[in-house]
């Protein structure tokens, strides 16, 4: 019986290890999370405008170097994007009224996005990353972290279409305005992707024609 | 009787021009192999190629992908990837000179076909010039052009490379693979990898620009 009791101690030491290893470096768990989910439902509601610049760094593991690209984002409620790179390519994913088009350097395409599957679950994601909108979205299962100034929400897909593509994706909020700083989108091989968001400004006019492709 | 010598001067005659007409249609000659020692063989990318990024676009069974790829060389062996504007990853393929090898590190489901995958290795096996063993060459000139033509030829498959034979300069591939005809249309520039490579065969398209 004394050595069930030992057994079972030994077990949860090793489980408590377990759950704090976990959590990626720099971070620890967060325990309240439903007040995270609130206060990130409450800034999502009162934005109604976001105006962004980034800088995306492709890392890949065949390369030394890190391929930049510098774009903007803008979203306009209730679900009007626009994703555009400026560097080294010209290329806009342009979302307003559920259609996708994408402005690839002139060339104007629009997407049917219930012919084609793949596409619709990857701007989907994309949008829900960058926008940090992922509360309660079954394609995908969330596990939460801070630290002094963030907190970060790393999710995985339940998806078979998306889990061919990505391991996790990691999105960084800023405690102070609840807000995405960072997104971080993780590939198998480790291969990784991290979009930073710099110059950001919410609740700004931006004009309807920004969302029109053409 | 004697309209019937003319007659037989005739189709003689005729046969003659015929004859004359055939030969002349033949712009290639053959060049003796030893007499390409003087010449540039030809190169899609050069010697010293090291890395290069390119816009892309596919259209693939009526499918549209755009995105940048990122082609490395190491040794001899080429590394690819195709990602998507953001960054994710369509394929990542690896060709390997020796043994003339391929290593497929990762294709998304949707392009993860047999007929996909196969004209993908062919085709970059052409720009990356990776033949296997038993390959025979053989050199023609075109009198009309100028240009060089370097032909490989394997088991079910001739490929034939138009170069400049000053500077080895590759400006097309036609190949021919168990009846299927592809045509690669390459457009150099002092830069050690070329400026746009397009490939065209049907179902199949893809069309690639150097940004760096």
């Amino acid at each position: 019986m004394k050595q069930l009791k030992y057994l079972f101690v030994i077990v949860g030491i090793l489980l408590i290890n377990f759950s704090f290893g976990q959590a990626p470096k720099g971070f620890s768990e967060l325990e309240d999370v439903t007040f995270f989910k609130n206060s990130l439902r409450k800034t999502s509601d009162q934005t109604q405008s976001i105006n962004s610049d980034f800088v995306q760094e492709k890392h890949l593991t065949m390369m030394e170097e890190v391929l930049i690209s510098h774009g903007r984002f803008l979203f306009k409620k209730e679900n009007k994007v626009r994703w555009e790179y400026l560097d080294p390519i010209v290329y806009a994913i342009i979302i307003n009224q559920n259609k996708f088009t994408i402005n690839n350097d002139g060339k104007i395409t629009e997407f049917d996005t219930e012919s084609n599957k793949l596409f619709k679950e990857i701007n989907n994601m994309i949008v829900m990353a960058i926008r940090g909108n992922f509360v309660d979205n079954p394609d995908f299962s969330a596990s939460f972290f801070q630290n002094k100034g963030t907190y970060l929400a790393v999710l995985k897909p339940q998806n078979e279409l998306l889990e061919n593509i990505l391991i996790r994706i990691e999105i960084y909020f800023s405690k102070s305005e609840m807000a995405v700083s960072e997104v971080k989108f993780i590939e198998p091989g480790d291969d990784f992707t991290k979009i930073s968001f710099v110059n950001r400004q919410t609740n700004v006019e931006i004009k309807y024609e920004q969302f029109d492709a053409r | 009787m004697r309209d019937k010598k003319i007659i037989n001067l005739l189709i003689a005659v005729t046969f003659l021009m015929g004859l004359l007409a055939v030969q002349s249609c033949q712009t290639t000659e053959k060049v003796a192999v030893d007499k390409q020692i003087k010449l540039s063989q030809p190169l899609v990318f050069s010697t010293d190629f090291q890395k290069a990024l390119y816009k892309t676009n596919m259209m693939i069974y009526g499918n549209e992908i755009s995105g940048l790829t990122l082609i490395k060389k190491t040794g001899s062996d080429f590394r690819l990837v195709f990602m998507s504007e953001i960054g994710l990853k369509y394929f990542d393929m690896e060709f390997f000179s020796k043994n003339d090898s391929l290593v497929i590190h990762h294709v998304i489901s949707v392009l993860n076909k047999k007929p996909v995958l196969e004209i993908l290795s062919n085709d970059f096996s052409l720009i990356f010039m990776i033949f296997p063993e038993k390959t025979s060459v053989k050199f023609y000139k075109d009198s009309m052009t100028k240009s060089m033509i370097k032909e490989y030829k394997r088991k079910g498959q001739k490929s034939k490379y138009i170069f400049d034979p000053n500077f080895g300069t590759v400006s097309s591939i036609h190949d021919k693979k168990r009846g299927k005809k592809n045509v690669i249309a390459i457009n150099k520039s002092d830069h050690p990898a070329p400026q746009t490579i397009n490939f065209n065969q049907r179902g199949f398209n893809l069309r690639m620009e150097r940004l760096d």
